[in-house]
């Protein structure tokens, strides 16, 4: 009598057939037509049922235990430094796209995607940042010369506090931060569902550099807007001081704003918003 | 967005969901290469393939997926020859061979039905333990295990028969058990001699009887 026609041997043949079902039945791919013939195999045999447990439970824990360590493995700072080596790259696309239509659209287009340098990218990545913080005011206070004078004097620089004519924005008060390591301004604005946020970060000697040369400056100014973690933040500088504002308005309804906050001395005349955009 | 066409706003959407996968890339990166640089590297051309051919990728489908196939076939091209080539310098590839054929795997479930023992090792012995399994088996793993893609998925990814993928991830995970059973018991967190009844012991007795046999000059002698 050969081995394999007694009991023990044809289980022992059955474990060595079924290997390849256990493996389908620990990933979750077995088809359900061979469902029952795998566990009514484990239910008459131990070691099966325990290699199947093992193997599973393995897999939990394999898996688990990676993804914590994939969790810390990123280096910091890794998903700016894709979003800066991507940006360069679709600017180069949308340089070839657009090279041929409308001098606007174009400039727009420059506008929307183009980016200086790192300082420019850690101000933007930071605004983004204490504008999602949420955390509260020092000084709680709609009333925006009331804050320029503290501001002023907690700062030593004269400060300047935006004042958007919108009766749908309102300011709620100021906070100080530092931005680049230096202080800075966190001013914050209500709007009838969320919040703006603008930071104002003293640049007399004009060292952050938020300049692109090959960005349109219809007014003398340069203006960033960009699209940061879901926000729209836009930098501009007004003379010895850089702002960013971030909100999770329409680029449209922020550069309305912008544009409507009063003591800019020279504002721009050219189309900077085609009128079709109105 | 303003000023921008329906596509250009549908490639914005796109690139902005696929960034959120950066950091699952960069760890299947980490595994693959075993070199932050590289892995960095790896994940930043991965995503400019992506975006490039982005109008390649069907909406609807798996976008993680689809990242995932790209980052494989990046590696495959360009890391793959480098990692296997300090691999088998290492000598893990053949340390992990020469592991397979010594310890017979039936001792484990039966010593630890519960795979308790991987629990006793921290995140980073786990991952460190995975990235001494030579990488062709090491990616399927990675891939199944952690990524949870299934056996078509991978095939895809690496362009490779179904089978294939089953005996690689057989096979790899079976070395990473090894690995990690290997070392529970030199750390003493498995106790085979006492507690294995059909343990490690007993199976080293008749390997060893076996290469004695061998060594002999044939397999005729029998106990």
């Amino acid at each position: 009598m050969s081995d394999a026609e007694t009991p023990r041997g044809r289980a022992a043949n059955d474990c060595a057939e079924l290997r390849p079902l256990l493996l389908l039945f620990v990933d979750g791919e077995l088809d359900p037509v061979d469902q029952p013939v795998l566990e009514e195999h484990m239910a008459a045999c131990p070691p099966c049922a325990r290699r199947a447990n093992f193997e599973r439970a393995f897999k939990a824990r394999l898996s688990g235990a990676l993804r914590e360590a994939d969790a810390v493995a990123a280096p910091p700072g890794l998903e700016r430094r894709l979003q800066r080596r991507l940006r360069i790259s679709r600017v180069n696309r949308s340089a070839r796209r657009y090279a041929v239509p409308a001098a606007c659209a174009a400039t727009l287009v420059a506008f929307l995607t183009l980016t200086s340098g790192d300082a420019l990218t850690s101000m933007m990545d930071e605004s983004v940042k204490r504008h999602t913080d949420d955390v509260g005011v020092d000084f709680a206070s709609p009333d925006a010369a009331r804050l320029e004078r503290l501001l002023s004097a907690r700062m030593g620089h004269a400060m300047h506090v935006p004042k958007f004519r919108s009766s749908h924005v309102s300011l709620r008060g100021a906070r100080l931060v530092r931005m680049n390591n230096r202080p800075a301004a966190y001013l914050v604005y209500g709007t009838p569902r969320s919040k703006i946020s603008v930071i104002a970060i003293p640049d007399p000697q004009r060292r952050l550099d938020i300049s692109d040369e090959r960005l349109p400056r219809p007014d003398g100014r340069p203006l960033h807007i960009h699209r940061e973690s879901g926000f729209n933040v836009v930098v501009w500088r007004q003379g010895g001081t850089v702002y960013t504002m971030v909100s999770d308005l329409v680029p449209q309804e922020m550069l309305r704003l912008f544009f409507q906050d009063e003591p800019a001395p020279r504002r721009p005349s050219a189309p900077v918003i085609p009128a079709s955009l109105h | 967005m303003l000023g921008l066409s329906k596509k250009e706003r549908e490639q914005r959407a796109f690139e902005k969901e696929a960034l959120t996968y950066a950091r699952p890339l960069f760890g299947a990166g980490l595994r693959l290469t075993r070199n932050e640089g590289d892995a960095e590297d790896l994940v930043q051309e991965t995503y400019l393939r992506a975006f490039r051919f982005s109008d390649r990728f069907e909406p609807g489908t798996n976008l993680k997926a689809w990242l995932f196939r790209i980052l494989t076939n990046t590696f495959i091209n360009k890391y793959r020859r480098r990692v296997k080539e300090r691999e088998i310098l290492e000598g893990s590839e053949q340390d992990t061979v020469r592991r397979h054929f010594i310890s017979p795997n039936a001792s484990m479930p039966a010593l630890d039905p519960e795979g308790a023992f991987v629990n006793q090792f921290l995140s980073d012995e786990v991952a460190e333990a995975l990235e001494q399994v030579p990488v062709d088996f090491r990616s399927v793993v990675l891939l199944a295990d952690v990524h949870d893609f299934s056996y078509k998925e991978i095939a895809q990814m690496l362009d490779c028969p179904m089978g294939t993928v089953m005996s690689r991830l057989y096979r790899g995970r079976r070395l990473l058990q090894e690995q990690l059973f290997d070392y529970a018991v030199a750390e003493g967190i498995l106790h085979p001699e006492r507690d294995g009844e059909d343990g490690v012991t007993a199976d080293l007795e008749s390997y060893r009887r076996r290469r004695q046999r061998a060594a002999n000059g044939g397999g005729e002698a029998s106990d």
